[in-house]
């Protein structure tokens, strides 16, 4: 199980916690978890979608106990307009496709820096949001936090690295 | 921590737009407002690239993050660490 799944969850745990051994301890924390509760899985769920549940809740839990870092506010990230409520600057369209950036090696980094610049309530939500696919709900129950915020900071989340990444992908 | 949906007397901004996009991609709008999004958007082609971009933007973090192949073997410490952690601990 930890040779099959371990790479796959790994991959997981170092999307919240980019230290190496920080991620490490965290897969260790989850396969851990899942070994006391594999009495309790009923199969309803596929063995691959439980432990993925498990190992965000770990690294969830690894990220709690660190210290905080100094963050951009999200306000600074955000798009600005005119007083009428219009557009201040003109944006262009990107000059690639999502599909067309993904085959590229240096838009891993640069995807991932983006994200990293995040504050992080708004960076875990983008993250469970639109990277590990839980739902709203899910989302919120996972952090204790009212659906509605869980909306919220997805839309500010995803303007604000759309902000970002503009200035690496627009001609 | 609804937000409050523009009057709908009155013609939409791009801050509107903007502030309701997430609504719009996720098809979860009330019809009236939906037309009003549709006719700002024909005719603003900041909001056009802007709703382009807002949807690539999760598009290119899916296709980045989500890359498996990425994903090699687990290193053999790392293997054992965790073996040897159920062990102890079962």
């Amino acid at each position: 199980m930890v040779r099959t799944y371990g790479p796959r969850l790994l991959a997981v745990a170092r999307r919240f916690l980019p230290n190496d051994a920080d991620a490490a301890d965290a897969l260790q924390d989850a396969f851990l978890a899942a070994f006391r509760a594999i009495g309790r899985f009923e199969g309803h769920a596929a063995l691959g979608t439980w432990l993925h549940r498990i190992t965000v809740n770990a690294a969830l839990m690894r990220l709690r106990t660190r210290r905080r870092r100094p963050e951009t506010s999200i306000e600074a990230l955000l798009p600005s307009f005119r007083a009428d409520g219009h557009r201040d600057v003109r944006r262009e369209a990107w000059r690639e496709t999502p599909e067309e950036l993904a085959t590229r090696k240096e838009t891993n980094d640069i995807v991932r820096a983006a994200i990293s610049r995040l504050p992080e309530d708004y960076r875990i939500v983008l993250l469970l949001r639109d990277i590990e696919g839980l739902d709203t709900d899910e989302t919120a129950a996972v952090l204790g936090i009212q659906a509605g915020a869980v909306k919220t900071r997805l839309h500010r989340a995803r303007m604000a690295l759309r902000e970002v990444l503009e200035t690496e992908f627009t001609p | 921590m609804t937000k409050p949906l523009p009057e709908p007397s009155r013609e939409l901004t791009c801050r509107d737009l903007i502030e309701f996009l997430d609504d719009y991609v996720a098809d979860r709008q009330p019809p009236e407002l939906r037309v009003a999004f549709e006719s700002h958007l024909a005719e603003c082609r900041h909001c056009r690239d802007y709703l382009r971009t807002y949807s690539d933007t999760i598009a290119v973090a899916r296709a980045s993050l989500c890359d498996e192949s990425r994903a090699g073997a687990l290193p053999e410490d790392l293997v054992q660490a965790i073996v040897d952690s159920v062990r102890r601990h079962s």
